[in-house]
């Protein structure tokens, strides 16, 4: 699933970029492209566990070592970027 | 974006980058100049940030990027213009104050779309920048692709059985525990 999607051969099979970016200068400290169509509901829910305690392991590793940069995990997909963007909106 | 009231502050937390423009590759060139930050007071100024946020959809994309690289100093100022948003949005002041800082930047704003409005759509002579996803039902090059990815992945799958079989022995490596607060970290503003 992961990495596969870094096959730059084929653009046209629907991807995401999973990222964990540094929230103030928003720069990325990975980016990993997954190929949704290996997604199913049950390893997605997976991804998401997996990267934010990943996130989690990032921030309180900066939290102890007393440097102030902190990560957030995004997946992003157009997708997820609508529903991001409408949850708001009901 | 077009609620009346600001998000909470975990969605704040956890989708902000989306609200900057950041992933909607099909509005946003992304530049990285942003018009507010993970800190900034979006409960206070959210009419501004809706503001903005609408016109970095609109006003900060392909059409845009193309004037700027004909010469047009449009997409700086206007990324000038974000910067100046970021740093009043990181302040505190009185809802009196931020509605004045609010209608300061959004007629500032609305200017720029006036010009931005006059700009020509980008020529069909030249690349987009983003790719455009084939539509025809048989591409060639997408099969011969594919036949190219399954052909390297048996590979790589008999070269890990034949020649690399010290990758598939347990790790040596010994799991080291971090102590971190069960609770982790806690957003500061």
């Amino acid at each position: 699933m992961f990495t596969a999607g870094h096959f730059p051969r084929d653009i046209t099979r629907p991807r995401g970029g999973s990222s964990i970016i540094e929230r103030s200068s928003l720069y990325s400290v990975f980016d990993e492209i997954v190929l949704l169509e290996y997604l199913t509901p049950e390893t997605r829910q997976q991804l998401e566990m997996f990267n934010r305690k990943k996130e989690k392991l990032y921030n309180d590793t900066m939290q102890e070592l007393q440097l102030e940069f902190r990560f957030i995990w995004l997946f992003d997909t157009r997708e997820a970027c609508k529903v991001a963007i409408r949850s708001r909106n009901g | 974006m077009s609620l009346q009231y600001p998000p909470d502050k975990h969605w704040w937390a956890h989708n902000f980058p989306f609200v900057l423009g950041r992933g909607d590759s099909d509005h946003v060139v992304w530049d990285g100049n942003t018009f507010c930050g993970w800190n900034s007071h979006y409960e206070l100024y959210w009419g501004l940030i809706q503001r903005a946020y609408d016109f970095c959809i609109k006003y900060r994309g392909e059409k845009e990027w193309r004037a700027y690289e004909d010469g047009n100093d449009h997409w700086l100022r206007s990324s000038a213009l974000f910067e100046e948003i970021k740093e009043a949005v990181a302040e505190v002041v009185d809802q009196e104050h931020a509605a004045t800082i609010t209608s300061d930047f959004t007629a500032r704003m609305e200017r720029l779309a006036e010009e931005a409005d006059n700009f020509p759509l980008p020529s069909e002579d030249r690349p987009r920048l983003q790719k455009e996803q084939s539509t025809s039902i048989f591409n060639f090059q997408r099969w011969f692709s594919r036949v190219v990815d399954y052909v390297s992945a048996s590979w790589e799958a008999v070269k890990l059985v034949l020649l690399e079989r010290y990758k598939l022995s347990p790790r040596l490596t010994v799991t080291k525990s971090i102590n971190y607060p069960p609770e982790g970290d806690e957003f500061l503003f």
